[in-house]
C-alpha cells in the first residue's frame, strides 16, 4: 500500500525512482570518499533526516553533480541543512544540474521508506512511497 | 526567478544580470539560500571575512571551476579575508616519502588554491589560521559586527566571545556574501535567534578542562544554544588570557554538534548586557558535575591495540594556540622534562598556532631559545587535515585536543599526562 507525504519544495520537479535511505544524518563527503556509498546513491532518490555537520559536504555534493555521482533527488525528513542546501543551489545555478529536493517531510516518512522502495515526487512537494 | 527576500534596486539589478552573468549567479545563489532559511532582506557585512576553504582537496573540483570563473571576471571579496590553516607544512613538519605521496593524493591542488585565494583578495601570507580573531592577526571583529563566516569553531567564538553576529555559512556562500558585501538576515543575525534554549549550570569543584566540558555540553544541547552559569567562580569575569583560552577551546568542541553560539553568565558580551533574559522562558536544564566529566574523559577510546606505545608525534593546538597558551605549554613541557631528568622532548612535539601568534611569541627571545633548545617545534598547519592523510593515521599520535581526537582518531591525554609522554616518549 502506498503512503503519501507532503513537504516543502526546495527544488521543484517531478520524478519517479528508487529510494536509497540513510536513517541517520549523512556526511555528504562520504559520497565521493566511499565507492560503495557512491554506488548506492548515484541516480537514486536519497532519503535522509538531513546531512551531518561537515565543512565541505556541500562542495563534495557539487563535485558529485559534475562527475555524475550525485543522487537524482534528495528527500529530507527534517529541515534541509545548510551543506545540502548549498550543494543543491550551487549545482543548479553553476552547473545547470538539478537535484530535485523536498524537506520537512517528517519522521513518519523516514520510518516508511526503505532502500529499494519506489518513490514518486510531485512538483507540489507531495511524495508517494510504495 | 521567484524569490521572497525583499531586494533593493541595486540588488535587483545584480540579480537581473546587469553587472554580468557571474555576479548574477552569485546573487541568485545567495538569494535562494536566504529564502530557504526565512531571510527577509540583506544586511551589510560590517566586519572582516574568514573562510573555511583552505584545503586544496582534489574532490573540490567543481569549486575550482567556480573560483576560476570569478577570477576570470575580476570578481573579488569586497575586503581582504583570512582562511583556515593549510593542511601541511613542508618546512616545519617533516614527512616521509610515503606520507608526502598520500598528502599529494588528497591535497594535490593546494598551490593552485593558494594562487586563487591570492587573486580573490586574501589578506597576506600569514592569513592561514583558525584563530583569525586573535589580536596578533589584526583582524578581530568588533562586538555587534555582522559577518558571514563558515568555520564552526571560529563562528562560535565570534558569536559568543566577541559578541559579533554570524550564522554558520557553508563554503562558497561565505565567499559570495563577501563579494556582495552583504548577507541574508536570519537565525543568529536576529535577536530572537540568539536566545539560549539550555540552562547549563557548573556544579564542579574546579574549572573543568574546557575540551571535556565543551564535549559534555555538546552531547546534551545537540546544536542548540546554552547559557552557562558558574564559570566566573573559577576564572573571573574579564575575558583575557586564561578565560579567553578556555572559552576558545570549549567553544570549538561545542561547535562539533552544530552549536554556533553560547552565552556565559557575567562574562560574554551579551550575557553581561542582558543576563538571564537571554534564555527562553522554560529552557532545558543541565547540571554538570565532576563525576560525569571524569566518566566522559575515561570513555575516550585508545585507537591502539598495544600498550606502552611510543607515539610518533604530539600535536597541541587545535584550535590554534594563543600566545598565552604557547607560554603555558612551554612551561608545562619544561616541568615534565625536569621531572623525568630530560632536557629535550622525546617525541616530535608540535605547537600549532597562527603564523602571527608564533611570530609574536618568538619576540620573547629567552623563552623562545629555551623552547628551541628543548626541541619543541612550531607549525601553522591544521592538525586535523594533516592527520586525515591516511598514512599519518597509521602512526600513533597524541594530543590534548578533543576536537582533534574526534576528527582524526588519535589518542587524547590531559595536560599533565601529555607532558610526561612528551618527556619520556612512552604512553601511559
Amino acid at each position: 500500500m502506498s503512503k503519501s507525504f507532503n513537504g516543502r519544495v526546495v527544488t521543484k520537479g517531478n520524478l519517479s525512482g528508487t529510494a536509497a535511505v540513510a536513517a541517520q544524518k549523512l556526511d555528504l563527503t562520504k559520497i565521493l570518499e566511499h565507492q560503495a556509498l557512491q554506488k548506492d546513491v548515484e541516480g537514486k532518490i536519497l532519503c535522509l533526516p538531513s546531512a551531518a555537520v561537515s565543512n565541505f559536504g556541500g562542495l563534495y555534493l557539487l563535485t558529485a553533480c559534475k562527475t555524475g555521482h550525485a543522487p537524482a533527488a534528495m528527500l529530507f525528513s527534517d529541515s534541509i541543512d545548510t551543506e545540502s542546501a548549498s550543494g543543491i543551489l550551487l549545482a543548479s545555478n553553476w552547473l545547470n544540474h538539478i537535484i530535485i529536493a523536498v524537506d520537512q517531510l517528517g519522521q513518519e516518512f523516514l520510518n516508511s521508506v526503505k532502500s529499494g522502495s519506489k518513490i514518486e515526487i510531485k512538483d507540489t512537494g507531495e511524495v508517494i512511497v510504495s | 526567478m521567484e524569490f521572497k527576500m525583499q531586494l533593493n534596486q541595486e540588488e535587483l539589478d545584480v540579480l537581473e544580470g546587469k553587472q554580468g552573468e557571474t555576479l548574477q549567479k552569485i546573487m541568485k545563489t545567495v538569494v535562494q539560500y536566504g529564502d530557504l532559511y526565512g531571510a527577509k532582506k540583506f544586511v551589510p557585512i560590517t566586519g572582516p571575512s574568514h573562510f573555511a576553504t583552505s584545503f586544496g582537496l582534489q574532490h573540490l573540483e567543481a569549486m575550482f571551476d567556480i573560483l576560476d570563473e570569478m577570477i576570470k571576471n575580476g570578481i573579488k571579496a569586497k575586503t581582504s579575508f583570512t582562511v583556515n590553516p593549510k593542511p601541511f607544512d613542508k618546512e616545519h613538519v617533516k614527512v616521509t616519502g610515503g606520507q608526502k605521496g598520500a598528502l599529494r593524493k588528497i591535497y594535490g591542488r593546494q598551490s593552485e588554491l593558494e594562487e586563487k585565494l591570492n587573486a580573490l583578495g586574501i589578506k597576506d601570507n600569514h592569513a592561514y589560521t583558525c584563530t583569525s580573531y586573535l589580536d596578533e592577526v589584526k583582524d578581530t571583529p568588533a562586538a555587534d559586527s555582522i559577518l558571514a563566516w563558515s568555520y564552526p569553531p571560529s563562528v562560535i567564538y565570534a558569536n559568543a566571545v566577541l559578541g559579533a553576529k554570524t550564522n554558520l555559512n557553508p563554503p562558497l556562500i561565505d565567499l559570495f556574501c563577501a563579494v556582495l558585501g552583504k548577507v541574508p538576515e536570519y537565525g543568529l543575525l536576529t535577536d530572537e535567534g540568539r536566545k539560549a534554549t539550555w540552562n547549563v549550570v557548573l556544579n564542579t569543584r574546579n574549572m573543568p578542562n574546557p575540551h571535556i566540558l565543551g564535549h559534555a555540553i555538546a552531547m546534551k544541547t545537540q546544536g542548540e544554544t546554552p547559557y552557562i552559569q558558574g564559570v566566573e567562580t573559577f576564572l573571573g569575569r574579564r575575558i583575557e588570557e586564561g578565560l579567553q583560552d578556555a572559552l576558545k577551546d570549549m567553544g570549538a568542541v561545542l561547535s562539533t554538534s552544530g552549536t554556533s553560539l553560547f552565552h556565559v553568565d557575567h562574562i560574554t558580551p551579551e550575557a553581561v548586557k542582558m543576563g538571564k533574559k537571554l534564555m527562553v522562558e522554560h529552557p532545558q536544564v543541565y547540571i554538570v558535575d565532576d563525576e560525569e566529566l571524569a566518566d566522559l574523559e575515561l570513555s575516550y577510546p585508545s585507537p591502539w591495540k598495544k600498550k606502552n606505545v611510543k607515539p610518533a608525534a604530539c600535536f597541541i593546538g587545535c584550535p590554534h594556540l594563543t600566545t598565552n597558551q604557547i607560554e603555558y605549554w612551554a612551561s608545562t613541557i619544561f616541568r615534565g622534562l625536569k621531572m623525568h631528568g630530560k632536557t629535550k622532548v622525546s617525541i616530535p612535539t608540535y605547537l600549532c598556532a597562527a603564523p602571527d601568534v608564533i611570530a609574536r611569541f618568538k619576540t620573547n627571545y629567552n623563552l623562545n631559545t629555551k623552547v628551541e633548545e628543548a626541541g619543541i617545534q612550531f607549525t601553522g598547519l591544521c592538525p586535523v587535515a594533516f592527520m586525515k592523510n591516511s598514512k599519518m593515521l597509521l602512526k600513533p599520535v597524541v594530543t590534548n585536543s578533543n576536537i582533534l581526537r574526534m576528527n582524526a582518531n588519535i589518542r587524547y591525554y590531559n595536560d599533565s599526562e601529555l607532558s610526561s609522554i612528551i618527556a619520556t616518549g612512552r604512553c601511559l
